[in-house]
C-alpha cells in the first residue's frame, strides 16, 4: 500500500517537473491597471508582443481600470501564482498607493521578473511662466509665496511627492491644483494657468512647455536638463514600470520569465519601439528589481508619512 | 495646396478606403449590440493597427469611431435598448416611432441626422480647427463651471411636466458623480470600505442599467402580463425625403453647432453631446408638444449631436494634442506609435497627416449609410428571435458590456442595481435622461467647483468672476435658461386669464 502511494507520488512529482519544464504551455494573461492606448498599455503591448514570439504562446493584454491602477493590480494580487497571470505595473500603484489608499496587497505580495522602463521625473514649466530655468522659479516663487501653481493628477501620487520633496528642501509655497488627466493639465499649462507640473518627461517632446530639472543622480540620455543632485538635492525620483507576478511563482516560469524578458528589454527593437514613446528601456533581473523595489516602496512610505503628520 | 492633395490621394489608397469601411462595419456592429461600445471597439481593433501604415491605422480606428458612435442607434430604435451611452436619447423618440411600425422612417432619421451632423463637424474641422483650438483654451475652470452650469439647466426642460421628480433625479446622477475618491483629497465617498468601488463608478454600467436593463424587466413584466408585445420589424432604412425636412434644417444645424463644441471641449463626451441637444431640441423645439410619441426632430437632436462630437473632438486633439474624450486618447497614442509625434507642433510638422485624417472622416462619414444597411439587415435575424430569448441576449450583452469597458466585476453589480431601481423610478413617472445629465457632468463639475476655489485663492468672488468675460456671459446663459421656462409659463397663464 504505500509502496503504491510512493509510487503514486513520485509519478505525480515527475508528471508536474515534465509539465513545468514545458513553461508555458497555455495562453498567458498579462494585466495592465491602465486603459488601453495609455502610457503604460503600450510599452506593455510592444513587450507582451515581442514575448510572444519568444516564448511560442499567446499573451492577452487585459486592461483593468481604476482608483489609481489599484483595481487591476488587486486582482494580480488575487489570480493563481502558476505564470500563467502576469502584471504589468508602473511605480506609484504598487510603491505609492499602499500607502495611500486601503489596498489588498502590500509590500510582500508579489514576485519580480524584471524592471523594463525607467526615466526620471521631470519637473516642467509653462513657457508664459516668468523665469527661464530653476535658479529664477526659485528666487521668483519665494519672493510670491504662494502665488504660483503646481497642477497635480492626484494626492500623493508621482506627480505630487517629487514636488512637495523638492518645496521643502528649497523652502517654496506654492498652490497645488488637482487635475484629472495629463493633457487636462497642458491645456492649462500652455495658457499658464498652470506654471509647474512634475511628470515622466513625455510631455516635454509633445507640448509647448520646457523641462527646469529632472529628479535623478545624474543625467539620464536623450534628457539635458540639470538634475536634482547638480542642485544639492539628493533625491533619486523615477517613473518605472516593470513585469510582476502574484508571490510565489513557481522557480521554473520565473526563470524562463526572467530570460525572454531580459532579451526583450535588450533588444534594439524594443529601445528603438519605446524611443518613439520618449520612454527609455532599463533592465533589472529578479533580484535586483527586488530589492530595488522594497527601497522605493520604504522610501515613499517615509515621504508619505512625513507628509501626512505635516497635514 | 499640394499637401491637402496628397493628404487626399493617401486617404483615397485602396488599403486606407478598405481600412476605413472595415473600421465603421466593426464599430457599427459592436455599437449597435447593446453595452457594447466605443472604447471597447477601438480596443479590439487597436492591436491590428501596429503593423499597419498610418493613414491605414488611422483609418480603421476613426472609423471604428464614427460607426460606433451611430450603430448604438439602431439597437435604441429597434429594441429601446441604447447600444451606446450616446444612444440613449435616440430611444426616446426613435423607439416610439419604430413602434408605429415606422421603423425603417425612424432609422432614416438616425442616418441621415447622423451623417449630416459629422459631416458638419468635419467642415468645422477644416475650416477652422487652429481658431477653435485657441478657443477651446479659453475655458478654465471658471469657465467650465459656468459651462457645465449651463449644461445643468437642461434637467428641466428634458423633465418637462414631472419638474420635481426631475430634479430629483438630477440630484441622484450628481450623487452617483460623487461616488469614489475625492479629487481633493483622495478620501473614499459613499464605497461603504468596497474596494472595488474605490474607482467610482463608470458611465456604462449605469447607462447600460437605466436604459437597456430597465427596459427588458419592462419588457419581460408585460410577456409575463400576457401583453401581447408587438415583434418589431427592422432591415430596412429609408432616409427622409426632401420635404420632411422642411422646418427642421435650423435644428439640425443648431444640434451639430452643440455636439461640435461639446466635442471640442476636453474631458466630454457624445452622451454629453446628446443630452444636451436633446434638452434644448424639448426646450425650443415648434414641435416639443410631440417628444415622446415618435417625433423626428427629437431623433435629429440627438442623433446629429453625438455624431458631430466625433469630428469636433479630433479639433483639440490634432491642434493641441490634447485629446477631447477617451476615444480620442488612444488615436493620439496610435500616433505616437507610427513615430508621429503628437502635440502642438504635429500640424507644423506631420500636415498631412492631418488633413489626412480630415478627410478619412468625411470618408467615414459617408460609409455610415452602407455599414448601417447592412448592420440593420443582419440586427433583422436577431429580432426574429422569440422575445423571451432575444431579451436574455440583451442581458447578457449588457453584462458583457458593462464589464468589459473597465474589466471591474463591480461594474456588473453596478448595472443590475441600476437597471432594477431605474425600473421602478420608471413606473413612478421619474424621468429617467436627468440621471444620466447629471452624472456625466457631475464629476467634471465637482473638479471645476474645487478648481476654481483653489484658483480664486484670496481674491474676492465679484472680482475673481469678473476677470473672464466668457464666464460672465456663460452665467447670463445658464441664468436666462433656467428663468426662461417659468416666465413664458406666467405669461401664458396670465394671457389665459385675461381671455376669460
Amino acid at each position: 500500500m504505500l509502496k503504491r502511494m510512493f509510487s503514486f507520488l513520485a509519478i505525480m512529482f515527475l508528471w508536474s517537473a515534465v509539465a513545468f519544464a514545458g513553461y508555458p504551455e497555455k495562453t498567458i494573461t498579462l494585466i495592465v491597471p491602465f486603459g488601453a492606448g495609455g502610457a503604460t498599455d503600450i510599452p506593455a503591448r510592444v513587450l507582451a508582443n515581442m514575448m510572444e514570439k519568444k516564448l511560442g504562446q499567446t499573451i492577452v493584454v487585459q486592461n483593468i481600470v481604476g482608483a489609481a491602477g489599484t483595481q487591476g493590480i488587486a486582482q494580480l494580487f488575487a489570480a493563481k501564482p502558476d505564470g500563467y497571470t502576469l502584471g504589468y505595473t508602473p511605480t506609484g500603484v504598487v510603491c505609492l498607493q499602499p500607502h495611500v489608499q486601503h489596498v489588498p496587497f502590500n509590500r510582500d505580495s508579489f514576485d519580480f521578473i524584471g524592471l523594463v522602463t525607467r526615466q526620471p521625473v521631470v519637473l516642467m514649466s509653462s513657457k508664459v511662466a516668468p523665469w527661464k530655468n530653476f535658479e529664477e522659479m526659485v528666487e521668483i516663487v519665494k519672493k510670491e509665496p504662494d502665488k504660483y501653481v503646481v497642477a497635480i493628477t492626484g494626492t500623493a501620487n508621482m506627480t505630487h511627492i517629487p514636488v512637495v520633496e523638492l518645496a521643502k528642501h528649497f523652502g517654496l509655497k506654492l498652490r497645488y491644483i488637482p487635475y484629472r488627466t495629463t493633457a487636462e493639465v497642458m491645456k492649462d499649462m500652455i495658457t499658464g494657468r498652470v506654471h509647474l507640473y512634475a511628470d515622466s518627461p513625455v510631455p516635454l517632446s509633445q507640448f509647448d512647455i520646457f523641462g527646469l530639472i529632472q529628479f535623478a543622480e545624474k543625467r539620464a540620455k536623450n534628457l539635458d536638463l540639470p538634475t536634482t543632485k547638480e542642485l544639492g538635492f539628493d533625491r533619486d525620483i523615477s517613473h518605472w514600470q516593470g513585469l510582476i507576478a502574484p508571490k510565489n511563482l513557481p522557480q521554473e516560469a520565473l526563470d524562463k520569465l526572467a530570460s525572454v524578458v531580459k532579451e526583450v528589454v535588450e533588444s534594439p527593437e524594443f529601445n528603438a519601439e519605446l524611443v518613439k514613446m520618449s520612454t527609455n528601456a532599463e533592465w533589472m533581473g529578479p533580484e535586483q528589481f527586488k530589492t530595488f523595489f522594497e527601497k522605493e516602496f520604504d522610501m515613499y512610505g517615509e515621504v508619505l508619512s512625513n507628509l501626512a503628520q505635516k497635514k | 495646396m499640394e499637401i491637402i492633395i496628397n493628404a487626399i490621394m493617401e486617404a483615397f489608397t485602396p488599403l486606407t478606403v478598405g481600412m476605413n469601411f472595415l473600421g465603421v462595419l466593426v464599430g457599427m456592429l459592436i455599437g449597435a449590440l447593446p453595452g457594447l461600445g466605443s472604447v471597447v471597439g477601438i480596443s479590439i481593433c487597436l492591436p491590428f493597427t501596429y503593423g499597419m501604415h498610418s493613414s491605414a491605422a488611422i483609418a480603421l480606428l476613426l472609423g471604428v469611431y464614427a460607426g460606433s458612435v451611430s450603430g448604438g442607434s439602431i439597437a435604441s430604435v429597434l429594441l429601446n435598448t441604447p447600444g451606446t451611452p450616446q444612444a440613449a436619447c435616440t430611444a426616446l423618440d426613435g423607439h416610439p416611432m419604430a413602434k408605429q411600425g415606422k421603423s425603417a422612417q425612424a432609422l432614416g432619421w438616425c442616418f441621415a441626422a447622423s451623417i449630416l451632423g459629422g459631416l458638419f463637424s468635419c467642415v468645422v474641422l477644416i475650416l477652422a480647427t487652429p481658431t477653435l483650438a485657441a478657443f477651446a483654451l479659453e475655458f478654465g475652470a471658471l469657465e467650465t463651471f459656468a459651462l457645465i452650469l449651463m449644461g445643468l439647466t437642461c434637467i428641466s426642460s428634458v423633465s418637462a411636466g414631472a419638474q420635481a421628480k426631475g430634479l430629483a433625479a438630477g440630484v441622484i446622477g450628481l450623487l452617483l458623480a460623487c461616488i469614489g475618491p475625492s479629487p481633493f483629497s483622495s478620501l473614499q465617498r459613499f464605497t461603504f470600505g468596497l474596494f472595488g468601488l474605490s474607482g467610482g463608478i463608470d458611465l456604462v454600467p449605469v447607462i447600460v442599467g437605466v436604459f437597456a436593463l430597465s427596459e427588458v424587466i419592462v419588457r419581460a413584466e408585460s410577456i409575463l402580463y400576457e401583453k401581447r408585445v408587438e415583434a418589431m420589424k427592422g432591415g430596412a432604412i429609408i432616409l427622409p425625403g426632401l420635404r420632411e425636412w422642411s422646418g427642421r434644417v435650423a435644428l439640425l444645424i443648431k444640434s451639430s453647432a452643440i455636439g461640435t463644441f461639446v466635442g471640442i471641449m476636453p474631458g466630454t463626451g457624445a452622451a454629453t453631446a446628446s443630452f444636451l441637444s436633446y434638452g434644448e431640441a424639448k426646450r425650443s423645439s415648434p414641435r416639443r408638444e410631440k417628444f415622446g410619441t415618435g417625433e423626428p426632430d427629437s431623433i435629429i437632436a440627438a442623433e446629429s449631436a453625438n455624431n458631430a462630437v466625433t469630428g469636433g473632438a479630433l479639433v483639440p486633439t490634432l491642434a493641441l494634442g490634447i485629446p477631447g474624450d477617451p476615444v480620442t486618447a488612444i488615436l493620439l497614442a496610435t500616433f505616437a506609435i507610427h513615430g508621429l509625434s503628437p502635440g502642438v507642433r504635429l500640424m507644423a510638422e506631420s500636415p498631412e497627416v492631418v488633413y489626412c485624417s480630415f478627410v478619412t472622416l468625411i470618408i467615414a462619414n459617408v460609409f455610415l449609410y452602407p455599414t448601417g444597411k447592412i448592420t440593420a439587415k443582419l440586427f433583422n435575424y436577431l429580432l426574429r428571435l422569440p422575445e423571451p430569448i432575444l431579451m436574455g441576449v440583451v442581458v447578457v450583452l449588457c453584462i458583457l458590456g458593462a464589464y468589459g469597458s473597465r474589466g471591474n466585476s463591480v461594474d456588473v453589480i453596478v448595472t443590475v442595481i441600476s437597471g432594477i431601481a431605474a425600473y421602478f423610478m420608471r413606473r413612478q413617472g421619474y424621468p429617467m435622461p436627468p440621471i444620466v445629465i447629471g452624472f456625466v457632468l457631475g464629476q467634471q463639475f465637482e473638479l471645476s467647483i474645487g478648481q476654481m476655489i483653489l484658483f480664486k485663492g484670496d481674491q474676492s468672488w465679484l472680482f475673481y468672476i469678473l476677470s473672464s468675460p466668457l464666464a460672465c456671459i456663460l452665467f447670463l446663459i445658464a441664468l436666462i435658461l433656467i428663468i426662461l421656462p417659468h416666465f413664458s409659463n406666467y405669461m401664458s397663464k396670465k394671457k389665459i386669464t385675461s381671455d376669460i
